[in-house]
């Protein structure tokens, strides 16, 4: 090897030497760089998660407060209907005594304009009561307390009764109501009472707001699409009446709200109705639609679904109001009235007295009650649900415990008008409800019914007939 | 095994031997990586025990004696490298004292997954510092060399007592005494 050889070779080593150098320094420097890179990278993954955990506290804590919110709302809107509860029976105990006295003095010797005063009185207690009954109802709707039956009813027949409760009301007042009956009957499963209510106030709307003309009744049934037995429904109620503009016609579901406030003056009303009816429609899985033209009328429909079901095999039993007032077994039945309000005490023992029932026995509370049935000899009881010392539904218990020759028929008879507290009377082992204020009509069906019921045990009957409503 | 152990090593080998030296074990090791090793890397302990393996039959020096060394070697890297993890430190006890608590948790910031031993501290006055090593790898004489490269780094002289507790040497008690 020559000796420029040799150099250019030491030269070319030197050269990958450097090189390799290079390369290794270059390495290092983005090892450095990367763990630099990595420890930034961890500092922010720590302030990250620092703040993550903040965030976390401040979420934990608003979620604290807002189901403390969540908690207080609950609270009052449970505080609103234990007080619309409470105030539902304060209202219509004393309101119970003023109709019922009414009642009393309405079939008591007057002179027509007594006679009148008293109309006019006994009127304005029944809208008042009416009052009442819609402000409950729209409550319990919006607290969702609502619960709809699902029993079989006939939809034909029940507009039947609507249309002729109605009938005179609108030939008092000029007008005409057309009801295109279908022919046969419908037999539905639904909330036969509420349907009753929608029916009734869409009418009552109809005749207060219309001065000449007609109301149009229709109802229309075509079965659901890709369904068995699924029924589409339309009510449609049509009068010829003063009608709505568009803007009243806007706000005419809203509780109270009328299609102009000047007719709460001319018309009178709350406006609580339509509200309730649009709240029912909806709690029905159904709707109401309005059209209307001010000056031509209103068309109000009730659309919604139901399932068909055939007939009951026995309709319900009915029950026929003697003629003759004071029933023949009446003054043989030992009547025990349990209520605490003396004048609701007076108001029933009139009442009773008209009905032929006279000799009543008085308790001022449940444990009174339960100590003169524990004697033995009462067969009947109207008792008051809510009493001191001792409820009725308690009374009612322990009486169901003794043991007597012949339990009583046990009617509730209460100022609270919830259907839980109608449940609540069954559960405790009463017979029949009576919710007040009682009328001197619904109080002699009752007594009919229980005396029937009564006369019934005592007759020697095969063993093991069931306790059932008599057909009278 | 954390890359920079490698790196470190193949450094001190060409430092110590030569650059043919790192040539000729990677060679003779047969490692399945070829010895391309970064410091940010893991790879596996396994190519560490070949790598001293084969230098020590190269060299003719015994495996323990090369890790002692290279474990003395390395303090004085790692003080170069990371010179923020024996920032205020004033003497090797107190760097040794802080291994757990302070060095392996920056570790842990740049590399989650290392696996570091287990340096607790038993009893520590100004003349004497008993640890306690444990580690799987049981690599108690590499410990050995760091401790003593931490005595030589602050110019401090001391006696290491080594004793180990078990019998692969994976729990060893260490007792550092200055003189």
């Amino acid at each position: 090897m020559s000796e420029d050889e040799l150099a250019q070779l030491q030269d070319q080593l030197l050269r990958y030497q450097k090189r390799y150098q290079r390369e290794k320094a270059a390495r290092k420097e983005a090892e450095v760089l990367l763990e630099q890179r990595s420890r930034a990278l961890y500092d922010a993954n720590f302030e990250l998660s620092t703040v993550a955990a903040q965030l976390e506290k401040i979420v934990e804590w608003r979620m604290a407060q807002l189901s403390e919110a969540l908690l207080k709302a609950e609270m009052a809107a449970k505080a609103k209907s234990e007080f619309l509860a409470v105030m539902s029976h304060e209202i219509r105990t004393p309101l119970n005594g003023v109709l019922g006295m009414a009642e009393l003095l309405s079939h008591s010797k007057l002179t027509a304009e007594q006679g009148e005063q008293v109309a006019t009185l006994q009127e304005c207690g029944t809208s008042l009561l009416a009052l009442i009954n819609d402000i409950l109802d729209l409550s319990k709707i919006d607290a969702g307390k609502l619960t709809l039956e699902q029993r079989p009813y006939n939809l034909y027949a029940l507009l039947d009764s609507v249309v002729n409760l109605f009938v005179p009301k609108a030939m008092e007042a000029g007008l005409h109501i057309e009801w295109q009956r279908p022919q046969g009957s419908a037999w539905l499963l639904g909330d036969a009472t509420r349907l009753r209510q929608i029916t009734s106030n869409l009418l009552s709307n109809a005749i207060k707001f219309t001065h000449q003309g007609a109301i149009t009744v229709t109802v229309g049934i075509e079965p659901l699409e890709d369904t068995f037995d699924m029924k589409r429904l339309v009510l449609v109620i049509r009068d010829t009446g003063i009608g709505m503009t568009q803007e009243q016609l806007g706000k005419v579901f809203t509780a109270f709200e009328q299609a102009d406030s000047t007719t709460t003056r001319r018309y009178g009303g709350t406006g609580l109705g339509l509200a309730i009816c649009r709240r029912l429609a909806e709690a029905m899985g159904g709707r109401i639609d309005v059209s209307s033209e001010p000056g031509v009328g209103s068309c109000f429909s009730v659309h919604w679904v139901a399932t068909e079901t055939s007939a009951p095999a026995a309709e319900a039993p009915v029950i026929v109001l003697p003629e003759e007032a004071p029933s023949p077994g009446a003054a043989a039945l030992s009547v025990m009235v349990a209520e605490d309000n003396t004048v609701n005490q007076k108001l029933i023992i009139k009442l009773l007295d008209k009905l032929g029932y006279r000799d009543v026995l008085l308790a001022a509370n449940g444990r009174q009650a339960l100590e003169r049935v524990s004697q033995g000899g009462v067969e009947l009881i109207l008792m008051d649900m809510q009493m001191p010392e001792m409820d009725g539904l308690d009374a009612t218990r322990a009486i169901r415990q003794l043991e007597l020759d012949c339990q009583p028929h046990i009617i509730a008879l209460t100022a609270n008008a919830f259907d839980e507290d109608r449940e609540r009377c069954q559960q405790a082992g009463m017979n029949d409800f009576l919710s007040k204020p009682v009328s001197l009509e619904r109080l002699s069906v009752a007594m009919q019914r229980a005396s029937s019921l009564l006369s019934k045990q005592k007759q020697p009957s095969p063993a093991g007939e069931p306790d059932t409503q008599a057909s009278a | 095994m954390k890359g920079v152990v490698f790196t470190e090593f193949l450094e001190m080998v060409e430092s110590r031997f030569s650059a043919d030296m790192v040539d000729d074990i990677i060679e003779d090791a047969g490692i399945k990586s070829g010895g391309a090793y970064t410091a940010v890397g893991s790879y596996p302990f396994a190519e560490m025990v070949a790598l001293v393996t084969a230098l020590s039959q190269r060299s003719g020096l015994e495996p323990q004696a090369l890790i002692y060394a290279f474990g003395h070697y390395l303090f004085g890297r790692f003080a170069l490298l990371y010179p923020y993890s024996i920032q205020g430190c004033s003497n090797a006890f107190m760097v040794l004292s802080n291994i757990e608590k302070h060095i392996h948790q920056e570790v842990h910031k740049l590399y989650p997954d290392a696996q570091l031993p287990h340096i607790e501290v038993l009893s520590s006055d100004e003349r004497c510092l008993t640890l306690l090593y444990r580690s799987p790898r049981c690599l108690a004489p590499l410990a050995s060399g760091l401790i003593q490269g931490a005595l030589d780094h602050f110019g401090e002289q001391g006696r290491i007592v080594v004793e180990p507790l078990n019998d692969e040497g994976s729990k060893v008690r260490f007792v550092v005494e200055l003189v």
